[in-house]
């Protein structure tokens, strides 16, 4: 899963940069070209592209923890499989992109630690819980859905060892919606408890998937570093407006109610109601209300429902893990803790 | 939820354990069909040489069908732009290097051919003169090569199509259609003359 889009792009001007070498990276940018790691790039990108894979790979190694939660409990052995193996991919995805962002210049080691004590975030969206197998399905679908969409403009990108690794994680990100999709339609083709399991995960997750593409665009977005440099290539409002454009009919057409909720601070709903707004446009456009921006503040803050869980589960596994490590550099034969 | 993790402590602050460092870095190149091209695929940090073919065979293998997979310690070999110099060889015998190739910036690099050089640096320098249009060059001595054998079964031969997108397409595609039908009888039956039947 895509988790850069809102990794908060505060890539300032280039200071400091030889203006020519600056003026011809840029030309070279602007007509598609790619930035291979032994090109000259300003100092300021290089630590934007670093700052953007690390907060990615950061967002596939938490990702995987909800779903890792239902392996066991899946509802069958082909689900417990695809769930395994996509929990396999995430893992895998966050791997590569700690190598992209080793070679633009910090340890692997100490990303790690960075992302266990706080100093680096993932994405908002993993922060929120799944308490029903309704929610991996939604997991999947909806923020799967908007993680192809993201990552397929990342792949438009600049820099080439992150745009390499794009191409080949969305091979695999096209399973993982697929699967969703699929957990969804059985659903809603179900009873009226897997139903109702259903639409209450998806009263759930609609909000964290509209939150998913980043908060929204300052007016001069296109000017900015990170899309003038094809760091991204699409704002967040567009990637938003296109996720609604495909879901929201989704939705409806399989019975599901879009509504407008309020959560306790256990992520769970406590009101809804149908979102008025709700309407496509003659352009084809769907209006839809905003997502609580305050909210989405607040969890990356580290107010969310899930984000000291986390990372406290990621802390447990390092810190426990400590002997197989040894094991495996130092051939140490240290027993493992006691749990 | 398990009991381990529903009950894992809430700490903050530094870590307990000290920093490690990183494991070594190795690329590793896939060849999806027999007597295909071997192309780069990706990176991986590895302990030692099994370790990066086995962790090369889990990733890089299973995401596509895989007949053979090459991988190669980032420490062995010498780049236009890899972030090591070349390796300090003894000048002693000349052996083989294999040469990649990247033909433009943002492209895989491809296995393009072999050489004989007495270091990597000198593999290097022929390969950019006989591959001088390429956009980036990597030589790596063949004895430093990883590979899996023919023998070595790497796409499992059960059936992956759970782990395939085309595995759900046909039943994704067959519950849309039996889901819009049921709608689309339901519309019709709001429209029904219910006094008259």
């Amino acid at each position: 899963m895509s988790g850069s889009s809102n990794v908060g792009m505060h890539v300032d001007h280039a200071q400091n940069e030889d203006p020519q070498a600056l003026a011809e990276f840029e030309a070279h940018v602007a007509a598609g070209g790619i930035i291979e790691p032994d090109d000259w790039m300003p100092e300021v990108y290089r630590k934007g592209m670093l700052r953007m894979a690390e907060h990615h790979a950061n967002s596939e190694i938490i990702g995987a923890l909800p779903e890792g939660e239902w392996i066991t409990r899946a509802p069958s052995l082909r689900r417990k499989l695809a769930l395994t193996a996509k929990v396999q991919d995430e893992v895998g995805h966050g791997q590569m992109l700690y190598r992209v962002s080793q070679d633009l210049g910090k340890s692997r080691d100490q990303m790690l630690r960075d992302l266990i004590t706080g100093k680096t975030k993932y994405h908002n969206v993993f922060n929120y819980p799944a308490p029903t197998w309704g929610d991996i399905a939604m997991i999947q679908w909806l923020v799967d859905g908007a993680a192809i969409m993201n990552q397929k403009t990342l792949a438009d990108g600049a820099y080439g060892p992150y745009v390499r690794t794009m191409r080949r994680i969305n091979m695999e990100e096209a399973f993982h919606f697929k699967s969703g999709e699929d957990m969804v339609l059985t659903l809603m083709s179900g009873t009226k408890r897997q139903k109702q399991l259903c639409q209450d995960a998806f009263d759930r997750w609609w909000y964290p998937s509209l939150m998913f593409h980043g908060p929204p665009d300052k007016p001069n977005a296109e000017s900015l570093p990170p899309m003038r440099w094809r760091m991204k290539t699409e704002t967040n409002d567009s990637l938003r407006q296109r996720f609604v454009n495909r879901f929201a009919p989704a939705a409806l057409d399989l019975g599901l109610k879009i509504h407008v909720v309020t959560k306790n601070d256990d992520g769970l709903v406590l009101t809804k109601t149908p979102d008025e707004k709700l309407r496509c446009n003659d352009d084809g456009n769907w209006e839809f209300t905003e997502p609580d921006w305050e909210e989405f503040y607040r969890v990356i803050r580290g107010g969310g429902p899930c984000n000291q869980k986390r990372l406290a589960l990621r802390r447990f596994s390092y810190e426990q893990g400590r002997w197989v490590r040894n094991a495996v550099l130092k051939g140490s034969t240290a027993l493992p803790p006691a749990a | 939820m398990s009991k381990l993790r529903e009950n894992v402590a809430i700490t903050e602050g530094d870590l307990s354990t000290p920093p490690e460092g990183d494991l070594a870095p190795y690329v590793v190149f896939t060849q999806l069909t027999a007597n295909g091209p071997y192309i780069y695929a990706g990176w991986l940090d590895a302990a030692d040489d099994d370790m990066a073919v086995q962790f090369a065979r889990e990733h890089y293998g299973q995401d596509q069908k895989c007949e053979c997979l090459w991988a190669i310690p980032r420490a062995a070999m010498a780049g236009t732009e890899l972030a090591v110099a070349p390796p300090a060889d003894d000048e002693g015998s000349r052996r083989p290097f294999e040469v990649f190739t990247q033909k433009k910036a943002g492209d895989q690099h491809r296995l393009a051919g072999s050489i004989e050089a007495a270091t990597a640096a000198e593999a290097l320098d022929v390969a950019r003169r006989d591959h001088a249009a390429a956009s980036s060059i990597w030589v790596a001595p063949r004895d430093r090569i990883i590979v899996t054998d023919e023998d070595d079964v790497i796409w499992r031969h059960t059936d992956q199509t759970y782990r395939l997108a085309r595995g759900y397409a046909s039943d994704v595609r067959a519950k849309w259609e039996r889901i819009r039908a049921q709608r689309d009888i339901e519309d019709y039956e709001q429209d029904d003359l219910k006094e008259m039947f």
